[in-house]
């Protein structure tokens, strides 16, 4: 065998996948649950890109044996999607004291590709009380209950609870003619 | 969890919240933009212009490296001086590279990246009622009078074309199927129906949706209203007829379009009727998720000589196969999974008995050792 082909033979380090394979596998999936949690495609799309350049840059201390991939990245964008809500509190909290400046138009060459029906569903998820979003968000997003209840410090029984709580109250808000 | 609990459960809302979540993507051009951006953050030598065999190693692999070289530089020095004390003498000799640990480790890394899903199903084009040509006088070929008919009867094979050079790994995708009441269930919250198996072969889990009516949609506005316009990467094919959604499969040199086991693109489809409106959609499930691993390819030239080395029977059509395409298909992985399988399409063309026919023969991407 030549050494270059020896080379290319060197083992992947056991346990954990190349950063790609997470990438392409869990991005749909994160974006989908921070659209969840923050409502606009323009901010699920900024926060993702943050989630996963933060993930990037902490992968090589990243063990496989304290968390799954789906645990480690889903606390990444748990944080993530807080910490904008906190700075989007006091920005608007800003605003209200300094003259207001004109609105800017989404470029729809930049938009989503949006589902009407499943935009109206998600927007639903994003205005109720932050646990329960979260709940449905993480739920969704293909963590079990087990899962949910470790990233919101919770026992298992507690996130069904609430989730079923959180599943009463979004279809109390869905409009009439998709309920 | 209580019986209160149980019966909040509205499974027809979770399931609208399923398949809303496995819709819900990015913009399309998003995933590559934004892996670019971590791209140049990776230092040069983690780059893909780096060469494969640099690109390849990891942070320990680097450090291995470093002691190996030591070691070598210990060893091509000590050489002279252990040969002398042998009684070989003469000039000294050089460590040879090649060693049962490379050995073990090359396995190792094939197992390493089996291990992920196992070994793969090996992606084949469905034998059809394709059409035998009717031989014509010996020696007479007449021109074509239409387009080329598929053709995956025996033929005599060559190589025409030039061979693509993969890269060393390529992406699969595996699926769960789901089970037939959630499928119906997963159907009707789009408004549709299970597919049943196709003529075309295996496929994913297909939704089929009737349309028509008094104001019938385009098909794009068709799919959007009934939540299942494609969330995934995708190649829009648009006939007077048909409107296909060519899905296309994210791989290191780029999309590679889906085709079905007659080797005809595939997605989703919307058939029109005359007056372009939307009468039928056959969409794959949209909530269907996946999951991802890579695996390691065969050699283009090992793929070169798997295409043309099917038995040819006498009197089989003699056809030149063309440059191969790098496509995906859905395999059956049995116990209710699937996959999408990266293979090599190879087409060549003849005509026969008035007709001109396109000789078809599928060459799975991945490396031999990795197939059941």
């Amino acid at each position: 065998m030549s050494h270059a082909a020896w080379l290319r033979y060197w083992p992947v380090p056991e346990g954990k996948p190349a950063f790609e394979e997470l990438y392409r596998e869990y991005l749909g999936r994160i974006y989908a649950f921070l659209r969840s949690q923050l409502g606009s495609p323009e901010d699920a799309e900024d926060v993702t890109a943050q989630v996963f350049v933060k993930a990037f840059k902490a992968y090589g201390r990243y063990q496989p044996r304290h968390a799954t991939p789906a645990a480690w990245l889903f606390q990444i964008a748990r944080n993530a999607a807080l910490d904008h809500h906190r700075r989007r509190g006091r920005q608007e909290r800003l605003e209200r004291t300094i003259a207001r400046q004109p609105g800017v138009t989404s470029d729809p060459s930049l938009m989503a590709e949006d589902h009407i029906l499943y935009r109206e569903l998600m927007e639903a998820v994003a205005a109720l009380p932050v646990r329960q979003r979260e709940v449905i968000g993480l739920r969704h997003s293909g963590l079990s209950f087990l899962q949910v209840g470790e990233q919101m410090r919770c026992s298992e029984d507690a996130a069904k609870m609430l989730y079923h709580r959180a599943l009463k109250a979004l279809r109390a808000q869905l409009p009439e003619k998709t309920r | 969890m209580t019986d209160e609990t149980e019966a909040l459960a509205d499974p027809e809302l979770q399931s609208r919240l399923d398949a809303a979540f496995a819709a819900t993507r990015p913009r399309r051009g998003f995933e590559t933009e934004l892996w670019t951006r971590l791209e140049r953050r990776r230092p040069w030598w983690r780059r893909p212009t780096a060469p494969d065999f640099v690109r390849g190693l990891s942070g320990r692999a680097w450090a291995g490296l470093g002691a190996v070289a030591v070691v070598l530089a210990a060893v091509i020095g000590m050489t002279p001086v252990l040969l002398a004390h042998t009684g070989h003498g003469g000039a000294p000799g050089t460590a040879s590279l090649a060693s049962p640990a490379a050995g073990a480790a090359a396995s190792q890394s094939k197992e390493a990246a089996a291990a992920a899903f196992g070994k793969l199903p090996v992606p084949a084009l469905a034998a059809s009622g394709a059409p035998s040509p009717s031989l014509s006088r010996p020696g007479v070929d007449q021109p074509p009078t239409a387009a080329a008919q598929p053709y995956l009867g025996p033929a005599q094979l060559t190589l025409g074309g030039a061979l693509p050079a993969l890269p060393a790994t390529l992406p699969v995708w595996r699926f769960q199927v789901p089970s037939p009441a959630s499928l119906d269930e997963l159907a009707r919250s789009l408004g549709g129906t299970a597919a049943a198996a196709g003529a075309t072969g295996y496929r994913e889990p297909l939704v089929v949706i009737q349309g028509g009516g008094a104001t019938a949609a385009t098909a794009d506005g068709f799919l959007r209203a009934h939540g299942a316009y494609p969330a995934w990467p995708h190649q829009t094919h648009a006939g007077a007829a048909r409107v296909v959604y060519v899905r296309q499969f994210e791989t290191p040199g780029g999309l590679r379009d889906q085709i079905d086991q007659q080797g005809e693109p595939a997605g989703a489809e919307v058939d029109l009727d005359p007056s372009g409106g939307a009468q039928r959609a056959v969409v794959p499930l949209p909530s269907l998720r996946l999951t991802l691993s890579s695996y390691a390819t065969r050699t283009a030239t090992r793929a070169g000589q798997d295409a043309v080395s099917g038995p040819a029977t006498a009197g089989s059509p003699p056809v030149t196969l063309g440059s191969p395409l790098l496509v995906y298909l859905a395999v059956d992985g049995g116990a209710g999974r699937g996959f999408f399988e990266p293979a090599l399409l190879f087409a060549g063309t003849f005509n026969q008995g008035g007709s001109s026919f396109e000789k078809r023969v599928l060459v799975p991407a991945i490396d031999p050792s990795q197939l059941e």
